[in-house]
């Protein structure tokens, strides 16, 4: 739904589409923002990814990456010809503490970028932007029709 | 006793459960955080509830509010975690008049002293929060160092849920907020929340406990 400023709030779980206004992931830690651009129609579509992996019954797809991947690439292929090109804009994966939380020694923001970064290169996206990792949280707005994205950190890198 | 029954919602009966277990705890832990302020602290009615798909409500602010987190994993016999949200300025304030220095905020967790005193605040206040459900469960309970954390709400909570989300998959959160106010009860100075997050193991050791399986 856009609000004011055509921002398009995309919360934890959830894909939106849009070809104009402002998509805007708030407070992303160490899940994903990813943003896949249509760059001849100008459609677009962003993610906010809470895990790397689905279990096998699913309730949201927009939760995980590979089937927000799968659900975004059907939408925006579905109106595709066979030349048109994708982009993808990818934010997020902090250590949102320092010392981790980890369970088997994997830490949660680090998979869930590696589970992205493969996808994206499984379908072959090429990707136009990416800021990984850190260890703050990001709000991030994707501007569609200015192709451009900006980033808000909450708290000043140390 | 079962603590889901279909569609991966918390059986009432053990969410009261866990709600009297939240509010043994909170109880003790703001009773703590009391005494070292000598100022009034009220506490509202704990919930327990299945980590639904909307983490973004849970804490009640706009996503990008930024708060201090204190967060502390579950070890041993009990797995899980502990996570205390507090008001930034609060504890900027509480540290100045323990340190008798005023932080400013980027220092407040870059500092050492700084970092020390909010560690062994947080100490206090989850020991406390945890020795109070360990004298009511009979379990001894042990926890891992603090870590704390300034930064957005939204990712700070996001991040213990979703480590868990990697092994198990319903985590259950028993959610209390609490109020700090002056001595005479009238001026706000904080809004503050602890939530524990027991993995489903630990739920039904603490039922177990309780006689209640």
């Amino acid at each position: 739904m856009a609000g004011k400023d055509n921002t398009i709030l995309v919360r934890i779980g959830e894909i939106a589409y849009a070809r104009k206004g402002c998509l805007t992931c708030l407070a992303i830690g160490s899940c994903i923002a990813l943003a896949l651009l249509n760059e001849r129609t100008g459609q677009a579509a962003m993610a906010h990814i809470f895990l790397p992996q689905a279990p096998a019954k699913p309730v949201s797809s927009g939760k995980y990456a590979d089937t927000a991947v799968i659900e975004m690439l059907q939408h925006l292929r579905g109106q595709l010809k066979p030349s048109d090109c994708l982009g993808a804009y990818v934010v997020g994966g902090a250590r949102m503490f320092p010392q981790g939380f980890c369970v088997d020694g994997s830490d949660i923001g680090q998979l869930n970028s590696k589970a992205v970064l493969s996808l994206l290169d499984e379908y072959q996206i090429p990707i136009r932007f990416s800021d990984l990792g850190g260890t703050k949280a990001r709000n991030v707005h994707f501007q569609v029709q200015e192709r451009s994205i900006k980033i808000k950190l909450g708290t000043k890198q140390p | 006793m079962k603590a889901f029954i279909f569609n991966n919602s918390l059986d009432p009966e053990v969410a009261d459960v866990l709600c009297e277990i939240g509010n043994v705890g909170v109880g003790q832990a703001t009773t703590a955080l009391g005494n070292m302020l000598g100022e009034c602290i009220t506490i509202e009615t704990p919930q327990a509830f299945c980590m639904s798909d909307d983490i973004s409500e849970l804490s009640g602010l706009a996503p990008d509010t930024i708060v201090m987190g204190i967060l502390m994993k579950l070890a041993q016999n009990l797995g899980g975690a502990v996570m205390i949200l507090l008001n930034k300025d609060f504890m900027s304030d509480l540290i100045g008049k323990l340190t008798g220095t005023h932080y400013p905020d980027e220092e407040l967790i870059n500092n050492e002293d700084s970092l020390s005193a909010i560690q062994e605040v947080a100490n206090i206040m989850a020991s406390s929060y945890m020795n109070a459900i360990g004298a009511y469960t009979g379990l001894r309970i042990y926890m891992t160092p603090v870590m704390v954390g300034i930064d957005m709400v939204g990712a700070l909570i996001a991040y213990p849920l979703a480590q868990m989300s990697l092994s198990k998959e319903n985590i259950i959160c028993i959610d209390t907020s609490f109020e700090v106010k002056d001595s005479e009860n009238k001026i706000k100075k904080c809004d503050g929340r602890i939530i524990m997050m027991p993995d489903n193991n630990s739920v039904d050791i603490l039922l177990q406990a309780l006689d209640l399986n």
